[in-house]
């Protein structure tokens, strides 16, 4: 009966007023600082009981309860959710029956004080998943002996605030969706760059919480009402929700914690802000039943008007919101199918190799990133969970989940910081049926291929009905219609080539006729024939020319990204050539060196990239790859490495020459068209668990490739047991570990004991600021190497056995 | 929490952390690591948070730090950090070119301790009639690492600059600073 009375209350003209500070009043009332605000619950409920009663008679419709930071996480020792949440919400109620009021309760759920990989921390999905849902359980009653919990003891609705990572609002969000039908007001905490402390845009944050499917969202603390106008102006063009804005009042003093703005001052500053589209108002940090009771008076003569409606088509990434309003480039590089390399890094679990992968189409132009990681033997579900993750803690570009497996579809949406699309689905019904349940809880966008159990119609009416069948069962599901991309499938010229222009001509009337946009994949179209590229980027330009939207491409290939910069300039839509200039002036700039007589080892020396790979091309006209590699180049680096021992070459010059060695190592690649060089044996390398720092590693990384060696990147905080799979699976003869702190030499050891518990035919060399040859031999490694040029020569000597 | 403005990095001080000893790399080198320091220029957004108290506070402890505080009447605690948009960039450039990464790492080393010292300067302005001692880390000589959570719990530095530490005591962002130091009372003899 409350929920209803918050969604009535959603709908009305009326404005929702909040209450203020928890916190603050605590302190004001006496709590001790230092102290955890939510035991105050038990030790000292009166003045809990106090504060829900000053609220609610200043004129809150709704407070929080004190349970913001009632987590496994934050609580001490010895308390749990269920022993803190429901004494709480009795408390809040009971001040509101003592102010002789109905104001609603809220449960009020705040960060967990971790931080999760693609913010930089070593906290998981599940892990913030798991402390939510034990909060929402504890609320609602479902834990053993809470099921005769009595409604006094359960909250109206669900607030969560103070947010500041994507990932972890994902997960309190579906901890709510999944745990209770309560209404959830979701408000994260941006700076005045428009941006949360880890980086998320207020778009993202809104399209994401949208989609997931909360009531209301918007911004709480961080500042005063005066510096939200800006914000809420940005935030409103992302949704059609009611916006909440719960600000501060200014800043705490360093001395005295006393905050800046005053009641009243507070209040007509708010008043302002509710043409910006805000329904819900209220205070942060620093205001107080006065602040309330201001603001309800400057509400007084005040109705809310909804915003008008938006509608765009738009995919995030907790960093990044890319908007469907021009061609936007999906790369497709990060996908095994007919690739040597990429099956072996997904076989070896070498993300390092996969995240390459992921950040060179980010440099050439990519907008968006298909994922697919499927391989027979592997397990998918797991690899596209550490893939994703991996490639969300570098890269900033929005991904496209591309399986088909429901299961890896739906562990990968729900661990993905954003809103994602999914590819996909196709006419068949038991796809839609399967698939579009997934889409729609997680609010991600859709590729619909136009194909059937029928397999692919041969004309574009048929593609059409196909597209109109996703779409009407897309509706159906409650998925808008700017979420749907069809994708109206490519055929090969050289089979089918009366049915080429059937493609355009399906994708034109998708366009036009359906109103959505359109996804496709381009380079089939050639296969088979040659000189393939001027096929492509020939049939790339009729499609952008016909409405595609979505290119799915090797943006690598500079033609291709080329053909989509050029629809851009030549549409009006890269205003004043500005992108297209940005990507190609100085391109001409580059010289190659007219010097003729530099040697390998100059260029090498002095980082002559372009040189060096000139010098090898040239060399390998005369002379064996592998003389090179080993007549020419590894002399030369042994020669800098021996100079940096003596300390009369620093580290960076020898950063430098390693990369520079690596321009002529894909000259050499190349020269072997694709087949590899030779290995001299696998070496698998990882920064422990607990640890982020990752120089270190990656400069032994680059220098052990330069030497031959097949490196398998790990990644940091990597956990013992994938470091001791990895170093089974691939049989690797040497296992490299790098910690930085002397907190995570722990994981380190009992990594190096895993290793061996596990009997594991391998040694282990380990290096890291803090540590020493002592430690090392007493954590059982084998060889401790103090930078980067000893764990070459240790490689060596463990491979020359 | 406040914004400080960086518009240069200390070269010579990056040039220590490359472990360069004195020595002056060549021109190349010196052009790169410009090159980086105008990139880092534009992604660092330095903030700081402190609070002043007596030198009674509980977080107070250890003979190392009481010995740099005994003749101050406050003590500061503070926080200062690059943003995690600087771990991003450190850590996308290990991607794709490390010896970027190497540059960067050094600079934002260099820039922390910048930003600390401005961060200090502007805090003793405050209190023109005290000097400043010296600035004290946890993990400093007795000063035990343990108490980084604490410290940062009672600056709220994760609410007002977001920095946190995860289960290995580890900054996140990585480059942050917190650290103590005192003010003793000027003596006009």
């Amino acid at each position: 009966m409350k929920a209803s009375s918050f969604k009535s209350f959603l709908e009305s003209n009326e404005f929702i007023i909040l209450d203020g500070a928890m916190g603050t009043m605590l302190t004001a009332f006496g709590m001790e600082s230092g102290a955890c605000p939510e035991l105050e619950n038990i030790t000292a409920p009166e003045r809990v009981i106090k504060i829900a009663e000053s609220y609610a008679k200043a004129g809150s419709d709704m407070v929080y309860a004190n349970t913001f930071g009632a987590s496994l996480h934050k609580l001490p020792e010895g308390f749990t959710p269920e022993k803190i949440i429901p004494t709480a919400i009795k408390n809040a109620r009971e001040g509101i029956r003592r102010a002789g009021k109905n104001t609603l309760v809220a449960l009020d759920i705040g960060p967990l004080g971790i931080m999760t990989a693609v913010s930089g921390g070593t906290a998981t999905f599940e892990e913030a998943y798991d402390d939510f849902a034990a909060q929402i359980k504890a609320a609602v009653g479902d834990y053993p002996h809470g099921e005769n919990l009595p409604d006094e003891y359960k909250p109206d609705l669900i607030g969560i605030e103070t947010m500041s990572d994507l990932l972890e609002t994902k997960a309190a969000i579906l901890a709510v969706k999944e745990n209770c039908d309560l209404p959830l007001m979701v408000t994260m905490t941006f700076e005045g760059n428009a941006r949360t402390f880890t980086g998320t845009p207020l778009s993202a944050f809104a399209i994401t919480a949208e989609g997931l499917g909360v009531d209301a969202l918007g911004i709480n603390c961080s500042q005063g009402p005066k510096e939200y106008a800006k914000l809420f102006e940005e935030l409103r063009k992302y949704t059609n929700l009611p916006l909440i804005a719960k600000a501060n009042a200014g800043m705490p003093d360093p001395e005295t914690g006393n905050y800046g703005v005053k009641s009243n001052d507070f209040a007509d500053e708010m008043a302002k802000l509710t043409c910006k589209g805000i329904k819900i108002v209220g205070g942060c940090c620093g205001t107080t039943p006065e602040f309330i009771a201001a603001l309800k008076l400057s509400l007084d003569e005040k109705k809310y008007t909804p915003q008008p409606k938006t509608s765009f088509s738009a995919v995030t990434s907790a960093l990044k919101t890319v908007i469907i309003d021009r061609p936007r480039i999906i790369g497709e590089r990060i996908n095994p199918t007919g690739k040597k390399i990429f099956k072996e890094a997904l076989k070896n679990n070498d993300i390092g190799y996969i995240v390459r992968q992921a950040a060179e189409q980010d440099n050439a132009g990519a907008d968006i990133l298909d994922v697919n990681v499927s391989l027979p033997d592997i397990d998918e579900i797991s690899m596209s969970k550490n893939v994703i993750n991996a490639i969300s803690a570098v890269c900033s570009l929005p991904l496209q989940i591309d399986s088909s497996s429901v299961k890896v579809i739906k562990s990968s949406l729900r661990i993905y910081p954003g809103k994602p699309i999914v590819n996909s689905v196709n006419g068949e019904i038991s796809t839609l049926e399967n698939i579009l349940p997934l889409v729609k809880k997680y609010g991600a966008a859709v590729v619909g291929l136009t194909l059937d159990e029928n397999g692919i119609p041969k004309t574009a009416e048929k593609r059409f009905e196909i597209a109109e069948r996703i779409l009407k069962k897309a509706l159906e599901y409650g998925i808008r219609r700017e979420n749907v991309y069809i994708d109206c499938l490519t055929l090969t010229a050289s089979a089918e080539q009366e049915n080429v222009y059937e493609t355009i001509k399906a994708l034109k009337m998708v366009k036009e006729r359906l109103g959505l946009k359109t996804v496709l994949g381009v380079s089939n179209i050639s296969f088979g024939l040659p000189k393939r590229e001027l096929i492509n980027e020939n049939f790339l330009a009729m499609a952008l020319a016909n409405g595609l939207d979505l290119p799915i491409i090797n943006p690598n290939i500079e033609g291709m990204a080329g053909a989509v910069r050029t629809y851009n300039l030549l549409m009006n839509i890269d205003k004043n050539a500005i992108e297209y200039i940005g990507a190609y002036s100085g391109a001409e700039a580059i010289p190659s060196s007219g010097q003729q007589d530099l040697t390998l080892e100059y260029a090498v020396r002095n980082g002559l990239t372009s040189e060096t790979a000139a010098i090898t091309k040239k060399l390998l006209e005369t002379t064996a790859p592998l003389e090179i590699v080993d007549n020419m180049l590894i002399p030369i680096l042994d020669e800098i490495g021996m100079e940096f021992e003596k300390g009369k070459l620093f580290l960076p010059q020898l950063i430098m020459a390693a990369n520079t060695v690596t321009a002529s190592f894909n000259e050499i690649k190349r020269a072997l068209s694709g087949t590899t060089v030779e290995s001299k044996g696998v070496v698998v390398l990882a920064t422990v668990k607990g640890d982020v720092h990752d120089i270190g590693k990656n400069i032994v990384k680059v220098l052990m490739e330069n030497y031959g060696y097949t490196v398998i990147d790990l990644g940091k905080d990597v956990p013992p047991e994938v470091v001791a799979d990895s170093a089974a699976q691939s049989g690797a003869k040497l296992v490299g570990l790098s910690a930085l702190m002397t907190t995570t030499l722990a994981s380190m050891e009992a990594t190096i004991k895993l290793i061996h518990e596990r009997g594991i035919d391998c040694k282990i060399v380990v290096g890291g600021a803090v540590l020493t040859a002592e430690y090392a031999e007493k954590i059982g490694a084998d060889f401790y190497a103090k930078d980067a040029k000893q764990s070459v020569d240790i490689a060596r000597m463990v491979y020359q056995k | 929490m406040k914004d400080i403005l960086i518009t240069e990095i200390d070269i010579a001080e990056t040039l220590t952390y490359l472990g360069f000893k004195g020595n002056i790399p060549d021109s190349r080198i010196l052009s790169a690591i410009k090159r980086c320091e105008e990139v880092l220029l534009d992604t660092i957004t330095p903030r700081f948070v402190y609070k002043v108290t007596d030198t009674s506070n509980p977080l107070i402890v250890g003979r190392d730090l009481s010995g740099l505080l005994k003749d101050c009447e406050k003590a500061v605690f503070f926080c200062c950090t690059l943003g995690q948009m600087t771990d991003r960039l450190i850590n996308s450039a290990g991607v794709t070119d490390i010896e970027e990464q190497l540059y960067l790492d050094a600079l934002a080393n260099a820039a922390i301790e910048q930003v600390c010292d401005k961060a200090q300067e502007i805090i003793t302005n405050v209190y023109p009639e005290y000097k400043k001692t010296t600035r004290f880390s946890p993990g400093y000589g007795d000063y035990p690492l343990n108490l980084q959570p604490q410290i940062l719990d009672f600056l709220d530095a994760k609410k007002l600059i977001g920095v946190t530490v995860n289960e290995s005591l580890l900054m996140i962002p990585a480059k942050s600073v917190s650290a103590v130091f005192g003010l003793e009372k000027r003596s006009f003899s």
